[in-house]
């Protein structure tokens, strides 16, 4: 399944080990098939290999677990994003995509499972464990944060 | 809804996951502020960009198969 491929590809953003989370995935998710409750099976899988990834990312690369992140708002975060469209339209691929790459980790899910996978509020909040207002207000901040980083990139590229 | 909650509310309404009466409530602030319009649009310009094909990594054909290498690790 692509899906599955390209979310753990953008989590732990290699390709090998990428290919190694969704193994491992499938296999947990062969293993827990019978908790499967009904709903989206394509969200009940990108949720194991959501989980899978953090677990990977935690053992390989020491990253934090999502409950030690810290989710309060900064000043800064959201204020003044002021954002300009007209950056992000005109920004390269590769910006936007270097951009996404050097979020957090915890960011960088959000809007990989709600604007590339598609996945609704509560299927994400069901993926990582969260409530699903700090869906919202993550995902508020992780867009900030993207476009901020794009606009940053496209006004040193054209200066 | 005044700025501050705005600036939350607008990914729901981008990604339609309020109610009506918020959905309008924010609608309706929209319509009013021209700094909360302009970061909608911008998240919304965002949003297209991010919706393209070359923003998803296709699985090598190896992956696809998964159950091919599950011979050798205990479940």
């Amino acid at each position: 399944m692509d899906a599955a491929y390209n979310l753990a590809r953008w989590l732990v953003r290699d390709d090998h080990d990428a290919q190694d989370v969704v193994q491992d995935a499938y296999l947990r998710a062969l293993r827990f098939a019978g908790g499967f409750r009904g709903g989206d099976p394509r969200a009940w899988i990108l949720a194991i290999v959501r989980n899978t990834a953090f677990t990977w990312l935690k053992r390989n690369r020491g990253s934090n677990s999502p409950a030690e992140f810290d989710e309060s708002m900064h000043h800064g975060d959201i204020v003044d994003a002021g954002l300009e469209a007209d950056a992000v339209r005109s920004a390269d691929a590769n910006m936007i995509r270097d951009a996404l790459n050097e979020l957090s980790d915890e960011f960088r899910e959000v809007i990989v499972m709600r604007d590339i996978e598609g996945l609704s509020y509560k299927e994400i909040a069901n993926a990582a464990d969260l409530p699903i207002g700090t869906v919202m207000s993550r995902l508020a901040r992780a867009r900030a944060k993207l476009a901020l980083s794009i606009k940053g990139r496209v006004t040193r590229e054209s200066t | 809804v005044n700025c501050d909650d705005a600036r939350i509310l607008l990914h729901g309404h981008l990604d339609g996951e309020l109610d009506v009466v918020r959905d309008l409530e924010v609608e309706r602030h929209l319509e009013e502020c021209p700094n909360c319009a302009r970061e909608f649009a911008t998240l919304r310009a965002m949003r297209t960009r991010l919706r393209d094909e070359t923003f998803r990594f296709e699985a090598p054909s190896a992956s696809r198969i998964p159950i091919s290498r599950c011979r050798c690790v205990t479940v």
